[in-house]
């Protein structure tokens, strides 16, 4: 139990058991072998270089032959590109031949390393001197689109694969146009007079420079040293159709003493008969004026438009501020509107019940007039009749106009009641009427009557 | 015989100094190793015919920390 606390706290120990069919006899051989083991991240970053790199696997060489050659070719591809990466790397396989301040020649071609440099500097005249491998190697990254930022670390395979395509592409397009470099360089150097004519282009505060006071001017300019180079600057491009900072490498103008609108031109130059002459550029410059006031008259009317625009979207908010016063207005009023309406229909509704109830008090009291009078009629006469006269006022008014006649075959809805009332009715009249003496007395023995028989009979008792 | 008692029987060859770098399970040290090395045979498995199959002979290396520091 002792022991293995001790063991526990102990770092692992480093084993490595290796085997080998290479004959190892004595200590070197063996130690050979253990670094040869201790590559084997190298080896796996190498085998990846080949197949995700190179596709080695989408190869189709039917034959044993191709893709020996193609894997000698491949290898070397492989190892160069791992050979790149770890060798920025100081400290990551302490070797001695890692050497990243180690100038870059050798490793990479002049032409490579000049469109490398100009590419991540942005500009087209290199470096003199060659950089170092660690700085290529940084601008090659870059180029496959590492960063460099501080957590970053140092570049992987993969960047720098990507980095050294590109890097192939743009030193061929380098080559290119370098190519032919020499040969211009030979060719285009002369030694010849130039007429420089004071156009209307060379006008300071107005007027117009004439020769002597202008060149003057250059003169001094061209003698001291730095005012040269601006002086060059100024009108070397327009003679010779050249960019001035070519001009600064490749070019040397002088005044000559004595000769008017002459300046001794040394240097190279465009190829004559190529390009445009001088009058071409003055034509070019004056169209390029002509251009620009076009354009400004242009400028200006389109501010004068903006402005409109500007003016209208003012009145036009403005009328957008007016129409939703003017909608919420609206809003409001028919909200209103609705509560009246409410208001009305409640009124209507009122109207209603107080046309009902008129009508009902109108008919009550028709009814009750109607029945008074009916009373008043019978009460001198028979007042034993009053009620049933005063119910069968109230029947139907319908009726009223159906003789007797069509009562009989009538089966409308309370026919029977009408029956009757109408033989009572007879039987009144009968009774008020026709049964009385010659005095006109009422005399009972001569009175209709029914009898408690005839109610029997009718009531099927 | 197990291929590792085998080896460690041996004498100690030589010793030489790794250095190693950091790894989240440890820090970055230097180890001293022993190396043995001896001509060994691996014999064919015990279920197969014998006879049929020869015994390999490879060189073994082992390299060894004999004395890890303390944690």
């Amino acid at each position: 139990m002792q022991k293995k606390k001790i063991l526990l706290r102990r770092e692992k120990a480093i084993c490595w058991l290796l085997l080998t069919t290479l004959s190892v006899s004595c200590l070197e051989s063996a130690v050979q072998c253990l670094k040869w083991y201790s590559y084997r991240w190298l080896i796996e970053r190498y085998h990846y270089c080949l197949k995700s790199g190179c596709k080695i696997k989408e190869l189709q060489l039917e034959n044993g032959e191709r893709i020996k050659r193609a894997l000698a070719t491949y290898a070397i591809v492989a190892w160069r590109l791992l050979w790149l990466t770890y060798v920025s790397v100081a400290g990551r396989n302490a070797q001695a031949r890692n050497h990243p301040e180690r100038t870059v020649d050798g490793v990479l071609q002049p032409h490579e390393w000049q469109a490398l440099y100009c590419k991540i500097h942005k500009t087209n005249i290199p470096s003199s001197e060659a950089p170092s491998l660690g700085e290529c190697v940084r601008w090659i990254a870059q180029l496959g689109g590492f960063l460099g930022r501080k957590g970053d670390g140092e570049p992987g395979v993969k960047t720098l694969w990507r980095g050294l395509k590109r890097l192939h592409d743009i030193g061929q397009m380098w080559q290119l146009m370098e190519e032919d470099k020499e040969d211009w360089d030979n060719r285009n150097i002369s030694n010849r007079v130039v007429t420089v004519m004071p156009s209307g282009l060379m006008v300071e505060n107005g007027q117009e420079i004439f020769s002597k006071s202008y060149f003057e001017a250059i003169g001094k300019l061209l003698s001291s040293k730095d005012l040269d180079e601006l002086a060059v600057r100024l009108f070397a491009p327009v003679v010779t159709d050249r960019r001035p900072h070519e001009i600064l490498a490749h070019a040397k103008f002088t005044a000559i003493e004595g000769e008017e609108y002459k300046v001794m031109f040394e240097g190279q130059e465009k190829r004559r008969g190529e390009g445009e002459n001088q009058r071409a550029v003055v034509h070019k410059l004056l169209e390029m004026v002509t251009d620009t006031v076009e354009l400004k008259e242009r400028c200006l009317r389109i501010e004068d438009l903006e402005a409109k625009v500007k003016e209208l979207t003012q009145e036009n908010q403005k009328l957008n501020h007016e129409n939703e016063g003017l909608i919420e207005e609206n809003k409001k009023l028919t909200s209103q509107i609705k509560d009246f309406g409410k208001q009305a229909d409640k009124l209507g509704v009122l109207e209603d019940i107080e046309l009902k109830i008129e009508r009902i008090i109108e008919e009550k009291l028709s009814t009750m007039m109607h029945n008074n009078k009916v009373i008043g009629v019978h009460k001198a006469k028979v007042i034993t009749n009053a009620q049933s006269q005063a119910k069968t006022v109230k029947a139907d008014s319908y009726w009223e106009s159906v003789s007797s006649e069509d009562l009989k075959k009538s089966k409308r809805r309370g026919v029977v009641f009408e029956k009757l009332r109408r033989s009572y009715l007879a039987i009144i009249s009968h009774n008020d009427h026709k049964a009385g003496d010659n005095n006109g007395q009422p005399d009972v023995s001569k009175m209709w009557a029914i009898t408690n028989q005839a109610l029997r009979q009718q009531a099927r008792v | 015989m197990p291929l590792f008692e085998a080896i460690r029987q041996t004498a100690v060859l030589g010793e030489i100094n790794l250095e190693l770098q950091r790894t989240p399970r440890r820090k970055a040290r230097s180890a001293l190793l022993s190396v043995r090395v001896k001509k060994l045979w691996l014999q064919p498995p015990a279920y197969l015919e014998s006879g049929k199959f020869e015994a390999i002979e490879v060189n073994v290396i082992l390299a060894e920390e004999e004395d890890p520091p303390k944690a």
